[in-house]
Parts: C-alpha cells; structure tokens; sequence
C-alpha cells in the first residue's frame, strides 16, 4: 500500500516512513513512528488523534520546522515530486509559503503583537514575489476581503488585539493563502474558537480551498470537523496511522477500535442517550517508553488482556476494495 | 490618554519632592555643624555664628527647604566650600565628564547584550549558550573598581594597549572647544581626530568596568526574553512564511524581547549617568562620583543636596522617556491614543 501511494501520479504531498524523535533527557520520544500519508491535488485530508498522538509533529515535519532537540530522523517527504526532506533550510524557504503553508493551533499567540496585521501579510507576500510594498499591500486587503474581514482596508493597519479570535484565524488563513500554495496544512485551526466561529472559519478556508484548487491536511482531534471537510481522514494514535479510510467509510464502520472508541466520544444530536457522553479510559502511551505489542491494548475494549495484541506489534491490514488500512489483530474480522 | 499622562506627571512630581524632602532632612539629621568645619576648629563661637547666618542656616528649616528648592529651579544651586566654587561651576565641570562615560559604558552594555544574548540563542547551541551565561554571571558577580583595576594592569601596564589612569585626554592633549563638554563628541565637531582618537581611548577601559555588571545583567534579561519569544507561535508562522531563521528573529523576537528590556535599560542609564564613585576613582575620572562623596564627609551641604535632586530629575525624566517611548514601540499601549 505504501508502494502504491508512491507510485499514484498526481500527489501533492507523499510521506513515506517519516520518522521524528525528540532527544529529551528522559530519553528519546519517537513522536512520529514511520508514517506513510499521500494527499492528491486539491483533496481535503483529516489527520485525526488525541493530544500528543504526533499530529502536530507529523506537520512541523512535513514543513522542515523540526527544532531541537527534536529532528526527522528518517523517512522521506515528497512534495510536488519533489524529496523535500532532504532540501536545505535555505531551500526550503523557497518552498515554504510558496508551496505549503501552515494554519496554526493557536490564532491567539500564532500572530506577532507588535506588527500588524497588513505588515504580516505583505511578508508573507513580498517574500515570494517581486511586488513592491503598494502592490503587496492592495494584494493583503484582497485576500482580507476574501478572508471576510469587513472595512479590509481600513483594518489593515490594525494590530492583532484589535481583532477577535475569528477574525485572527481568518488572518492566519490569508497568510497561508497568499501566495496559492498547493498545499495548506492546517493544524488544529478551529479548536480555540468557539462553535460558531468554527463553522464560520471552516466555511471560508472550505471556499477559498474549493476556489483555488488547494489541497488541504487538517489536523484536528474534532471529528464533526472532519466530517464535514475531509474526503480522507488518517487516525494517529502513539506516532502511528493506526486507520485510514475514506471518509464515509470510516464514519460508517471502523476497521480500529480505536477510531471507533473515538467516534463514540464525540456527542451527537441523533444520540440523544441519557447519562455521561462515552470516553475513551486511560491515557495515551509515553512516546518515550513504548511497550511491546498493540500502543491501544491497554485501553483497548476489543484486545486489552488479549494474549496477541499484548505481545505483538499488529501490521497494517489491507480491507475492502484497497482503500481501508488499519493496524489492529481484529481488523479484518471487525469489518467482515 | 490625558489622565494617563497627568497620572504619571503627578507621580514623577512625588518622587522629585520626596527625594529633595530626603536628601535635606538627612543632611541636617546628622551630626556635626557644617559652618564649625568651614571657618576652622580654632574659630570663635562668634565666627561660627557669623558664617552660619551667611549659609542661612540660623533661619528656620522649612525656610531653608524652601530656599533650596527655590534656588534648584533657578540656576542659584549654593557654593561648594569644599572646592571653593559654586555648586554650579563644579557641576558643569564634572558632571559631562560623569555623562560621557555614563554613556559610553550604556552603550557598550546594551551593544554588547544584545549581540551576546542574540548568539546566545539564535541557534540551540548549549555550549555558546554555556559560556555566555558563564560570561553574565562573572559580569553580575565581580566588582567594578576590581574589574577596573585588572584591565588597568593588563591593558595599560603590561600590554600598553590602552592609555593609564589619567582621567579624560592625556596630560600631552588639550581639550577640544567646548560645544556638549563631551570630549568626544566635542574633538568630532572640531574635526580634531588626534583628540577624538585620545579621548576615545581614555574612555574604553572605565566605560567596559563601569558597563561589566549592567551588560551582564541585560544579557540575562535578553537571553531570558528571546528564549521565551523564540518558542512563540508567531515565530513558527512566520518561519512558515519562507522566512529565514535570522529574518524571523529579527522581524518578529527581537522587536518583541526589547520590550521589556527597555524599562531596566532606561533605569540602568539613569544609574550610569549619575556617575560610579569607584570606578572614577579608579581611573582618575573628574567626575562626579568623588565629588559627592568629598562633599557628604565635608557636609557640603549644597552639592549634596543639589546631586540628590539632579539624580531624581534624571531618573524621572528617563522613566517618562521609556514610559513615552513603550507607546511609540508597543502598539498594545497605543491603543488608548488612537481611539
């Protein structure tokens, strides 16, 4: 499966094996443990998880913005057909920003305080082309306006505190697009906002994306954002792609237990059941320190206890017509 | 905004009346009878009685407060016995000197800070790191006039690097024509570089010895902030942008770590300016550090009290500086001005 993806024509982005540590004093933590992904042009795709499952490291990968003590420590990132893990930093200015760009986390610390909000974009901007600062600048108030900021003009002189939350994600989405990346890897975009903000911030990057042809990774632990935007979705648990499917096929029946104790955690109006909303018990596994067999048996309804999952690492499985892989001992007799 | 800016005047106002308040009271507090030393230890009770009426001091305190403060604000800041001048020509000399070296030793502090703190931790690299947080303890640990006094035998002595003790020029070099009464500055505008060059030179040593503990300080502070900044998000978007390691620190960390460095850079200013009894002693710096002090053992009333109130000015005056200038450089204190 990893072979095929490679070998599919028009990937934005193929990731094979990628492998990321962090050299901590307390030993190294393997935070992305040999993932394989590929995005096709001007597809959406979910990296799903809990915190620390390796999402946001996985995208800090894709972009080169390892730093210290952490580093790629193996594995290969091709974007555009290009071996970009291999490219220096200087090279890889020229592509970050250019090629790929970044949504953050955090809308609130994600933009410098003490520069505006016109000045971050024409950075963005003037960094990738040779358009003087008026031009640049008119450019900043198109993609505002486009972004939905009201009196663009006026606001782009504004600091970031002058701005809500909303409206700051709705920069960070601007910056990502200004220079028609192939390619946004948005991570966690919406989950510091609240619900109404969300499906506003989704509707605008869903519609500039949509326009522009751009492919898009959202990293997310929010599956309703996944539902709702992704045509493929990836699962991460403990540094791996424990699942990955299309969509409705993983919100229709999950090869992982895992996926589906996930799914199980998110409330729903059509369940409407009485009593505490399901979770998933325990913790996630230290990257430090993982033990032998399944990282999601101890907490793992199916397998906990069970002789194979305890001892041995379980190998992706191949399901249904090629287009469901997970790695769970069960996986084939939980999808039959 | 108004308020704001009234607030702030009130309060330096305060601290300008406090401290005269102090400086006088305590001068009177201690023991001894400043008129008694003037005229002599053989003098008549008559002489004491006849000098004490001419230094005001048989009229009632708060006459004599009033008198001081009065005079302060009007250029009449009393005669210093100990010199045998008045308060105001022994200023004038000493107090440029104070300055320039004050200056000179700010700025290769906030210079060398900077640089030190930026190599410190633009890249993760622990023994750089190790070595200038080594450096910065040293500086924060040793004492000035010691510190003073090594560079003085390894510089001057034994290498011959830089000039000896011997205040601002050389005994060989005139002054330059006095335009800011610094002599660097001065030699500049003259277009005498044999001078400028001299006077240079003679300011190096003192300004490294006086500048030791508050660059090692700053370096602390800065290093400390743009660690903090470096993990901030904002410098991981704009390194997402494309943009090199060195542009985003520029841009975007260092803007940002300045910020709270500026409040103790404009208090370490205010201190260096107002001059360092032992390192002035050291050099042989006419400054106005030893100054003061003669003048506290002599209770040169005068001198002491018009120092008390120029260093209070001073500090008040650079805090309002630094209190202005946040609302130039931080637009999040701005915001009041604008709306």
């Amino acid at each position: 499966m990893e072979a095929a993806a490679a070998l599919a024509p028009d990937n934005v982005l193929e990731v094979e094996d990628l492998e990321t540590n962090y050299y901590t004093n307390e030993g190294i933590v393997r935070a992305v443990r040999k993932v394989s992904l590929a995005i096709e042009r001007g597809h959406r795709v979910g990296v799903v998880g809990e915190s620390g499952s390796g999402k946001s490291a996985l995208a800090l990968s894709i972009l080169g913005l390892i730093e210290p003590p952490g580093r790629v420590a193996g594995g290969s990132v091709r974007l555009n057909g290009r071996e970009i893990s291999r490219f220096s930093d200087r090279q890889m200015q020229q592509v970050r920003g250019k090629e790929v760009s970044l949504v953050f986390q955090d809308p609130m610390t994600a933009l410098d305080p003490v520069k505006t909000i016109g000045d971050q974009i024409v950075e963005s901007i003037r960094r990738h082309t040779s358009l003087r600062r008026d031009a640049a600048r008119r450019l900043a108030v198109d993609l505002l306006r486009d972004v939905e900021i009201p009196h663009a003009e006026r606001r782009l002189g504004d600091y970031p505190h002058q701005y809500s939350g909303g409206m700051r994600q709705r920069v960070m989405i601007a910056i990502a697009l200004a220079n028609s990346p192939d390619l946004v890897v948005a991570d966690e975009p919406t989950t510091a906002l609240d619900v109404t903000t969300q499906a506003q911030v989704l509707d605008v990057l869903e519609r500039l994306v949509t326009e522009r042809g751009t492919a898009v990774m959202l990293i997310t632990h929010n599956l309703g954002v996944v539902a709702e935007f992704c045509d493929h979705v990836f699962v991460m648990y403990a540094g791996r792609v424990v699942e990955r499917a299309p969509a409705e096929k993983l919100f229709a029946r999950q090869a992982h237990p895992y996926s589906e104790a996930l799914l199980e955690s998110v409330p729903r109006p059509d369940r409407l059941q009485r009593g505490p909303l399901p979770t998933i018990p325990g913790f996630p596994p230290s990257l430090a320190n993982l033990p032998p067999g399944c990282p999601f048996e101890p907490r793992c309804p199916v397998g906990r206890g069970v002789e194979v999952c305890r001892t041995t690492t379980p190998v992706p499985v191949v399901l249904g017509n090629g287009d469901v892989v997970a790695e769970c001992h069960f996986a084939a007799e939980r999808v039959a | 905004m108004i308020r704001a800016v009234f607030g702030k005047l009130v309060g330096a106002l305060t601290a300008v009346f406090g401290a005269s308040l102090v400086a006088f009271l305590f001068m009177r507090v201690l023991p001894g009878n400043p008129a008694r030393l003037i005229v002599g230890p053989l003098a008549t009770q008559q002489a004491i009685t006849e000098q004490e009426k001419t230094m005001g001091l048989d009229q009632p305190l708060w006459i004599q407060y009033w008198r001081y403060i009065k005079g302060f604000f009007t250029g009449d800041w009393g005669f210093a016995y100990s010199a045998g001048e008045t308060v105001t020509h022994e200023m004038a000399v000493r107090l440029p000197a104070s300055a320039e070296l004050g200056l000179y030793a700010f700025l290769f502090a906030f210079l060398f800070a900077v640089v030190l703190a930026l190599v410190a931790t633009y890249r993760h690299r622990p023994i750089v790191d190790g070595i200038i947080r080594g450096v910065s303890f040293f500086g924060l640990g040793t004492p000035p006039f010691w510190f003073g006094l090594i560079v003085l035998l390894l510089f001057s002595q034994v290498w011959h690097v830089f000039p000896g003790p011997d205040g601002r020029i050389g005994p060989n070099t005139t002054p330059p024509p006095s335009v800011t009464s610094f002599y660097t500055i001065d030699a500049i505008i003259a277009g005498q570089w044999g001078t400028f060059w001299d006077a240079f030179r003679h300011l190096i040593l003192p300004a490294i010895s006086l500048g030791l503990a508050p660059f090692a300080y700053l370096v602390r502070l800065l290093r400390a902030n743009l660690l903090d900044i470096s993990r901030e998000n904002f410098i991981v978007v704009a390194r997402s942008k494309g943009l090199s390691r060195w542009n985003a620190f520029e841009h975007h960390a260092l803007p940002n770590a300045f910020l709270p460095t500026l409040t103790a850079g404009g208090l370490l200013l205010a201190q260096l300016i107002a001059g360092s009894v032992l390192v002035e002693r050291v050099f042989n710096w006419p400054g106005i550090g030893g100054l003061v002090v003669d003048s506290i053992l002599r209770q040169d009333y005068a001198v002491v009290q018009t120092f008390v109130l120029l260093s209070a000015v001073a500090y008040v005056v650079v805090n309002l500086g630094v209190d202005l200038l946040y609302g130039v450089i931080d637009p999040r204190v701005r915001i009041p001005v604008t709306n």
